[in-house]
């Protein structure tokens, strides 16, 4: 970590951290757990100036690990008074064919926030409006995989958190 | 900042949330086996299938060479039969094959292999439970106002779990189910039967609730089961898989997906649910 204290009103940090993460479940099995982040960069900093506090924060990271969906089939239920197996829709569930637990990952994820907040008084309370914006270029990191392997056209459906999300506040001190 | 561009700016953090669609290939092209023995039955069922199609159901295999290997060692080879469902009764909509073994011996492993058209094999083993002789019981009528549906039974050696199954019986006044909403079903639907995994005993109250209807219909004849089940029956059929947890169904079978348990019926009794249905 690379710290920059307060210097002509700029303060602000440079992070790094590699990390391992593995478990072993019950099966003796051993996977890289969902929490596990392999590398991890942060670069925070703050401009102020009399009468403005510009921030920004730029982060990128590996991926979280999931687990591939390979493909679908019915389980159908046996039925023992009939001696046959159940092929309708309360017989029958789907079922999901797995890849290795987590043996993938999502795509790198980044992300640029940026705040801008005015600093002002009235009388002895300090007033500061201020506006934040997260993920300002609107980086689509998956927050989920979805597969859909029924019907003609398969495909695996990624939906990303918040593109672009702007926040609009006043803080009142007093 | 304009109105029509705060509007905008507020309508496009709301629906910030996108999708991105990526095109898959194929799904994973596995053999499907389902395979249980059932010894109050002279005929066993083996249905095999691949999956990796537009259909979740699969594919049926045919040409498949599947044998079961009694404790004795002698081999048992299954023909493959077409579906109960097919009309015309030739075609084999969902890979069946039946094998004749006679009366199955308990306590012992049976072995299963599957060997497709190429050269896919799958195979497993399975010991049928030691239970007690099945209670037969006559039929009864069940009002569901003051009854309780009450049985227990010895414990079976080999026994990981026991199925209650609740089964409406469409020939029950030609109607079968009531939902939620008052809709009546006809014959040619079913009633959602009931399904519980237990120990030793089971008790089932008249007013017992299930799919946010009644449990017991009235008018509606069930046939009550309850079933012994190996180890692969219970881990296949009481479990589901989760992709999001990463949960695979647990499958009893090297080289495919499915089961092959044993289920052995040892309580059975029809109940008649006193009333009629609305709508009749």
């Amino acid at each position: 970590m690379v710290r920059q204290v307060e210097h002509n009103g700029f303060s602000g940090w440079l992070a790094y951290s590699f990390s391992l993460s593995r478990r072993t479940d019950a099966s003796g099995l051993s996977y890289i757990p969902a929490q596990d982040r392999r590398h991890e960069l942060n670069l925070v900093g703050s401009w102020r100036t009399s009468r403005y506090l510009f921030g920004a924060r730029f982060g990128v990271s590996t991926g979280t690990p999931y687990t591939r969906v390979d493909g679908v089939y019915d389980r159908q239920r046996y039925d023992p008074l009939l001696d046959d197996w159940e092929y309708s829709d309360h017989g029958a569930t789907r079922q999901y064919l797995l890849g290795p637990r987590n043996g993938e990952r999502y795509p790198l994820a980044h992300r640029l926030d940026l705040s801008l907040t005015r600093i002002g008084r009235d009388g002895t309370a300090r007033m500061t409006p201020y506006l934040s914006v997260a993920n300002v270029y609107g980086a689509m990191n998956p927050a989920i995989y979805t597969f859909d392997y029924v019907g003609t056209v398969h495909e695996r459906v990624g939906a990303s958190n918040f593109r672009f999300l702007p926040t609009f506040g006043i803080r009142y001190v007093f | 900042m304009s109105s029509r561009a705060t509007w905008a700016l507020l309508a496009l953090s709301l629906t910030g949330g996108c999708l991105d669609h990526t095109p898959l290939g194929p799904g994973a092209d596995v053999v499907l086996v389902q395979a249980v023995l059932n010894p109050t039955r002279s005929v066993q069922h083996i249905e095999v299938r691949r999956s990796g199609t537009d259909l979740t159901g699969g594919v049926p295999v045919h040409g498949a060479t599947v044998t079961l290997e009694a404790p004795d060692g002698a081999v048992h080879v299954a023909s493959e039969v077409p579906s109960p469902s097919d009309p015309q009764g030739t075609a084999n909509f969902v890979g069946r094959y039946d094998v004749a073994v006679g009366a199955l011996t308990v306590g012992q492993p049976y072995h299963l292999r599957v060997v497709t058209a190429d050269g896919t094999i799958a195979e497993g083993d399975a010991i049928v439970p030691a239970t007690p002789p099945p209670q037969l019981m006559t039929e009864r009528r069940f009002d569901p106002v003051k009854d309780t549906l009450r049985f227990a039974w010895p414990r079976a050696t080999g026994a990981r779990a026991y199925e209650v199954r609740l089964i409406p019986q469409p020939d029950s006044a030609g109607i079968v189910y009531t939902d939620p909403y008052g809709q009546v079903y006809y014959s040619g639907y079913t009633a959602p039967d009931f399904l519980a995994w237990v120990d030793t005993s089971v008790t089932i109250a008249g007013t017992a609730r299930h799919h946010n209807g009644p449990l017991f219909q009235p008018g509606v004849r069930y046939v009550v089961i309850v079933s012994a089940v190996d180890d692969h029956y219970y881990d296949y059929f009481a479990h589901e898989s989760d992709p999001y947890s990463a949960t695979p169904l647990p499958s009893s079978l090297r080289g495919g997906a499915g089961v092959f348990g044993a289920i052995v019926p040892i309580v059975w009794q029809s109940i008649v649910v006193e009333g009629s249905t609305p709508g009749l």
